[in-house]
């Protein structure tokens, strides 16, 4: 329209960033498609065809093969239940290491600095034998036990609570409060943000966990969407159900989906944040 | 004889404490009567720090020196760790894990600083275009690879219907022994390049607004622009995206179950899943030990040098 080279500097930028989205959006789109069009006319006949014959039947299936509302109900309690236990132990730990004083500050501190190092994950073989002796094995607590204890987490909080002015301490502390009432009336309520990043970060993770969670459980009742996702995942290869499969993809990741596109700026910066991990 | 003045010491360093504390009452001070509380606030995580992460770390050293003798566990000193220079299998995992990670590294860094600047341009509807690349950071890789495994099918698949259309021969994709590791790979970089571009936009939104406009009133070529301005301001980013990378790369396990097993014949085992089938399929758990020190040795130095390059950092600022 204008100048040749200035139009070429313009356009080109975002032909590739289009280009770049394409390769993100088809399987997407592809996969979409599979749960919501019968296969064999996916494979054989044209998009207007495909339009014709949305259907939810492989929804439907998929329900049916797979309890996916018990394992909603099961990846909920582990998620939201290991964070309720995780904001408590990081706000006490990440409490402690900031504002007291005590002996042995430095080399407690060092051992949260060895759980940043090293990832649960490559842990899985002594943490599962300890897991078989405490008899823990297909439990809710044997799948949040490694968690717990949050280095990633303390040292957030830990980062947060140092930047409270100390007179709020102070002006808290000589009116007779304890500590835990300092904690709870004065530091948590301004440090919302950073826990509210931990918990879009732990949410996430934990949504997604799958190693860790087929390991050590084995019943219905325990076992969390992702493991059931890859049950449905075996046994479609077998049978070549891909609807069904694609419907339970679809029926597995729409939270995480809907969370990150309501939340998106704060879901950059939190993950941002976790890097640091 | 020996445990009697231990646990004299012990009382003495406890009394010793409580004297601390009594005093620090009687000054009055808030923040020097918080000893016992701190331990007490420190607890529960400490628990479970020393249960799961160093227990396990001193208890995976101990068993690399063992090995199955029948029924036996049994002290076989270095056997497990000799093995890993000369077992084909082994020698094929590190090959498989070393590409991942170099490979890795490559694509995180030109990928997603290029990634980065793309979004970068000052488009509107930037959280549009941003959507995709978060998605799948967000998204499980069991579904990630799901939807993979569907694509790269070879009957009902995607590639191949886009092949069999361009009158192309057709591929068995995840079940040849060429394709199938950088097959996977693909899926593992589509998962996480978003991730990666991040940082680099984080670091490009911050670079010095002046002197990218000096730079373009100098007229010097895009090219220029990215060698010599820009890749030089985005160093410590750079750095850090590759620690990450290969922190990331080391422990990819979820896809690799999903799509292929480790297979077609090893082609795509690679360490963390080596260290799955080895202790939980095989029951081999002093080869698995063995291979999970390997890899705790790696990323301890890694975070390691990590820390020592921050540290430096942050002196220089």
């Amino acid at each position: 329209m204008k100048g040749n080279a200035r139009n070429w500097r313009e356009v080109l930028p975002v032909v590739a960033l289009a280009a770049f989205g394409l390769i993100w959006i088809v399987p997407m789109i592809w996969t979409l498609l599979a749960a919501f069009v019968p296969t064999t006319e996916l494979l054989n006949d044209s998009p207007l065809v495909w339009l014709q014959s949305l259907h939810l039947g492989a929804f439907e299936d998929a329900w049916q093969v797979a309890p996916f509302l018990r394992y909603y109900l099961n990846t909920f309690i582990f998620v939201f239940g290991l964070l309720a236990i995780q904001l408590v132990t990081i706000s006490l730990a990440g409490f402690a290491l900031a504002r007291m004083d005590f002996r042995g500050k430095d080399q407690i501190f060092f051992l949260f600095l060895t759980q940043l190092m090293v990832p649960a994950s490559i842990l899985i073989l002594p943490n599962y034998q300890t897991l078989a002796k405490l008899r823990w094995l297909d439990t809710y607590q044997g799948l949040m036990a490694p968690y717990i204890a949050s280095a990633f987490g303390t040292f957030l909080m830990r980062q947060a609570f140092k930047q409270v002015p100390k007179e709020l301490e102070e002006a808290a502390r000589s009116d007779g409060a304890s500590w835990l009432q300092v904690l709870w009336h004065v530091f948590l309520p301004v440090t919302r943000a950073p826990l509210l990043a931990f918990s879009i970060v732990s949410v996430t993770y934990h949504w997604n966990e799958f190693l860790w969670p087929l390991l050590i459980t084995s019943s219905v009742e325990i076992r969390p969407l992702t493991v059931g996702l890859a049950l449905l995942t075996a046994s479609s290869e077998i049978g070549a159900q891909w609807d069904q499969l694609a419907a339970g993809t679809i029926i597995v990741v729409t939270p995480i989906v809907v969370l990150i596109a309501v939340v998106q700026k704060q879901f950059t910066s939190s993950f941002m944040g976790s890097g640091i991990k | 004889m020996k445990s009697a003045p231990t646990q004299f010491d012990v009382k003495q360093s406890q009394g010793e404490g409580r004297v601390q504390v009594t005093r620090s009452f009687t000054l009055q001070s808030a923040v020097h009567s918080s000893g016992a509380v701190a331990y007490v606030f420190l607890l529960p995580s400490l628990v479970f720090l020393a249960v799961f992460t160093l227990w396990p770390i001193v208890s995976v050293i101990w068993s690399s020196f063992r090995a199955r003798q029948g029924r036996e566990q049994v002290f076989v000193a270095l056997q497990n760790y000799e093995r890993l220079f000369t077992d084909p299998i082994i020698q094929q995992v590190l090959k498989n894990t070393l590409f991942y990670v170099t490979a890795g590294v490559g694509f995180a860094v030109i990928g997603g600083l290029l990634l980065a600047l793309l979004l970068n341009q000052g488009l509107r509807n930037i959280g549009f275009f941003r959507f995709p690349f978060l998605a799948t950071i967000a998204l499980p890789m069991v579904s990630v690879a799901s939807i993979w495994l569907f694509l790269y099918s070879p009957r009902v698949g995607l590639f191949n219907e886009i092949l069999a259309g361009l009158g192309l021969p057709l591929s068995n994709w995840l079940n040849g022994r060429e394709l199938a590791l950088p097959a996977l790979f693909v899926v593992y970089l589509w998962k996480q390049l978003g991730y990666f571009a991040l940082f680099y936009l984080a670091a490009l939104q911050a670079l010095p607004v002046d002197v990218l406009e000096a730079a373009k009133l100098d007229g010097i070529t895009l090219w220029q622009q990215l060698r010599f301005i820009i890749w030089p301001l985005v160093s410590p980013t750079t750095y850090f995206v590759s620690t990450i990378s290969v922190l990331g790369a080391l422990q990819q396990i979820d896809h690799v179950f999903v799509l292929t097993t480790g297979g077609p014949n090893n082609a795509t085992n690679m360490s963390l899943f080596y260290v799955y089938e080895q202790g939980f399929k095989y029951f081999n758990i002093g080869t698995a030990s063995a291979m999970t020190v390997i890899l705790l040795a790696v990323l301890m130095t890694m975070a390691i040098l990590q820390f020592v390059y921050l540290e430096r950092r942050v002196h220089y600022d």
